[in-house]
């Protein structure tokens, strides 16, 4: 049950179209142990908010938590998102449907995990369709006390393994003759499906994703790197590598990449 | 070595397969599309009539509450203003497909905007850009140089208040003081400009 729940939209009278939740995986069993809790958002049809890159417009999704004193919070953990292209070519990722937008939580060591233990989300949001409203909820509850939703199955197939790691894919990069643009290769040890790259915020620099090609077990994905702002640009890049295959199971990869 | 063979092989079929790809439209250091757009007023507003002149361009849509949280702070007003007094020309131009001349007027009154806003309703103007966000910001030197184009500020959430850094401010500070501009290329935040389908 949720116990309060206030999306506010600054689009005036029109109800909001994204809803929240407070969930969480599980209570914590005992003292220093991590449960996951975090916002599900629920969007009307044809809606999207925004991963952490939002692309070329929008803005990324936020969802920060109040938890008793002594408990350590983690980031925030993203599920895999989708690209979609919005009118005039403007690429965009993120979530349509709902999306789980949670972090780690972990009480310390002599905690009484059996009490009620108050907590609170505020998520904030940009939500598009033909026009964009902004939006947020603050939600609260109580853990172990039957104020949050329980929802294990939602959290499960949040993993996201490294992906030279997970699927033994060989990554190697090459510079184009032309500046910022650089090619990425992934070498698989086998066909793997359908490849997407979502390029993650990057200090110092804007990646753009051209094209991603796969021929057999080699994929190529021709990013464009632009210098931006002030900070000295990032060694390392990093992405959410997403690969559907032929049984149209979408699995998502972190990878970390450095470059010259 | 055959697998080596076979990767090179497929490196360069993919390599002759994708040699180039998306124009950047008005990327810093290129000059500046040319255009021909209506006011608000319907006043036609030609960018080669400006030459010698700073243009600042400011993509805008009065539906995004980006803008409108800048249009409720003056930060455009007040920027324009101010650099108007220094020879500065500022330009809204709106490339929201469904509004027109009436759309724009009444979003410029309703902020008391002391600059015209062009109608580019076709989003010919923005495309040619490559304008993304509203607000997505351009400056143009003396010259018609492309010399900023991105966010108005680093605040996206604007949560920073008085600690926000003005893009545009430092980048026209040092271009009127005859200096090159440091940061002449950040990331745009807010809605994308809703180009016709």
């Amino acid at each position: 049950m949720v116990v309060s729940a206030q999306p506010l939209s600054t689009a005036g009278a029109e109800p909001s179209p994204v809803r929240a939740a407070l969930v969480a995986d599980r209570v914590p069993g005992g003292p220093g142990e991590a449960i996951r809790l975090g916002a599900l958002l629920t969007l009307e049809p044809g809606w999207h908010v925004y991963w952490a890159n939002p692309g070329e417009a929008g803005l990324a999704t936020e969802v920060t938590l109040e938890v008793p004193a002594g408990w350590e919070v983690g980031p925030l953990e993203w599920p895999v998102p989708i690209a979609f292209t919005q009118p005039g070519e403007i690429a965009g990722y993120g979530y349509e449907g709902s999306v789980l937008l949670s972090r780690t939580v972990q009480a310390p060591e002599g905690a009484d995990v059996r009490a009620r233990l108050p907590v609170r989300a505020h998520a904030s949001w940009l939500a598009c369709k033909d026009i964009c409203v902004l939006g947020e909820a603050r939600l609260e509850g109580e853990l172990g006390g039957g104020g949050v939703t329980v929802e294990p199955e939602a959290f499960a197939r949040r993993v996201m393994p490294l992906l030279q790691a997970a699927a033994r894919v060989g990554v190697s990069s090459t510079r184009s003759t032309r500046p910022g643009e650089l090619a990425v290769w992934l070498q698989w040890p086998q066909p793997p499906g359908e490849v997407e790259w979502f390029p993650a915020p990057t200090q110092g620099l804007q990646v753009e994703v051209g094209r991603v090609a796969t021929r057999a077990s080699l994929t190529r994905v021709d990013l464009s790197l632009r210098r931006v702002g002030e900070a000295p640009p990032a060694s390392q890049l990093t992405a959410v590598v997403a690969v559907t295959d032929r049984d149209g199971r979408r699995r998502g990869y972190d990878l970390e990449l450095e470059v010259e | 070595m055959r697998t080596t063979t076979m990767i090179s092989a497929m490196v360069l079929a993919l390599t002759v397969a994708f040699t180039t790809w998306a124009g950047e439209g008005a990327a810093v250091g290129s000059k500046a599309p040319a255009f021909s757009l209506q006011d608000q007023d319907g006043k036609t507003v030609k960018l080669e009539d400006f030459k010698g002149k700073v243009v600042v361009l400011e993509w805008v849509n009065p539906d995004c509450p980006f803008v409108v949280r800048h249009a409720k702070a003056g930060t455009m007003r007040d920027l324009a203003t101010r650099y108007a007094d220094k020879g500065v020309v500022w330009f809204g131009v709106n490339s929201t497909h469904y509004m027109d001349a009436a759309g724009s007027a009444k979003y410029r009154s309703e902020s008391s905007l002391p600059y015209p806003i062009l109608v580019d309703a076709s989003g010919d103007v923005g495309r040619a850009y490559g304008a993304k966000t509203t607000p997505h910001m351009y400056i143009l030197d003396r010259e018609g140089t492309v010399v900023y184009a991105g966010g108005i500020d680093d605040d996206p959430r604007g949560d920073k208040g008085k600690g926000a850094t003005n893009h545009v401010a430092a980048a026209l500070d040092q271009l009127l003081a005859g200096k090159p501009v440091t940061v002449s290329s950040t990331t745009p935040y807010g809605c994308s400009v809703k180009y016709p389908k």
